[in-house]
């Protein structure tokens, strides 16, 4: 969530009822998306979508839970 | 090893789309961004009979991480379902649904699809975009990255607006690791 937090700013946020997630979208159409729930089980995901890339590519990334044993 | 991800409109929802043509384009459907230019998720084709919900739904599909292991993650895929004209529209986004009215006949429907192959042994049948011609214009619905439900729309006196080849193999080639081959064909249903 911190990391949607801080790509979001600026963006104007709405909600997906169907993927129970958060798009802030940007003036260029990129936008930013967080999904708390994806089909890998407690690993939510924040996707980058970059429609001007240059030195940048759009990315989907994933939280995953570590352990100390 | 190897993949095959299929995520293509099935046999029953090319009928539904093949089924437009003739019919009036009454309105598009949906919460847009940036005027009829981008949507999350789903829209909706309101015809004169009926309507078609065209929805950019997620599946799981099987991938290859970079030691060549299969790994699962969501995949979304064109789908579409005809619907009653008193069937309520259910936007993925929370917001309320505009109408953009067009009414012209539909002449054509299309679509845009590829076939992917890259080196590491992923194999992907793509619908990359469904394009509605009518009397007047040729609206192109168009997928981004693959793992974006969103999808763009262009509204032309040609087709345009879809990603091009470059750049889907730019998606595919693991960051320069692979190499890839893309067969792009015009499907007229």
């Amino acid at each position: 969530m911190e990391l949607f937090s801080d790509l979001s700013n600026g963006g104007s946020t709405v909600y997906s009822g169907n993927e129970h997630g958060i798009i802030a979208t940007f003036g260029d159409k990129s936008n930013v998306m967080f999904r708390p729930y994806t089909s890998t089980e407690g690993s939510p995901a924040v996707d980058i979508r970059i429609t001007n890339p240059g030195m940048v590519r759009g990315q989907k990334i994933h939280f995953i839970l570590s352990r100390r044993d | 090893m190897e993949t095959e991800i299929n995520a293509v409109f099935t046999e029953d929802m090319l009928k539904t789309l093949s089924s437009m043509k003739g019919k009036t384009l009454k309105a598009i459907v949906g919460v847009f961004h940036f005027g009829l230019t981008n949507v999350h998720g789903n829209f909706r084709l309101v015809l004169g009979q009926y309507a078609v919900d065209i929805e950019c739904k997620s599946f799981i599909a099987e991938l290859l991480d970079l030691d060549g292991k299969i790994f699962t993650e969501d995949f979304p895929r064109f789908c579409c379902q005809k619907k009653d004209l008193k069937d309520k529209f259910e936007p993925y986004v929370v917001s309320k649904p505009i109408s953009f009215m067009i009414n012209e006949v539909i002449t054509e429907v299309l679509l845009i699809r590829d076939e992917i192959r890259a080196s590491n042994g992923e194999h992907v049948h793509l619908d990359q975009a469904l394009v509605v011609k009518t009397t007047e214009k040729a609206y192109t619905f168009s997928r981004c990255e693959w793992f974006f439900s969103d999808i763009d729309i262009s509204v032309s006196d040609k087709i345009e607006g879809f990603m091009p080849v470059k750049k889907v193999k730019e998606l595919w080639d693991g960051e320069g690791r692979y190499s890839v081959d893309i067969d792009r064909k015009f499907l007229f249903l």
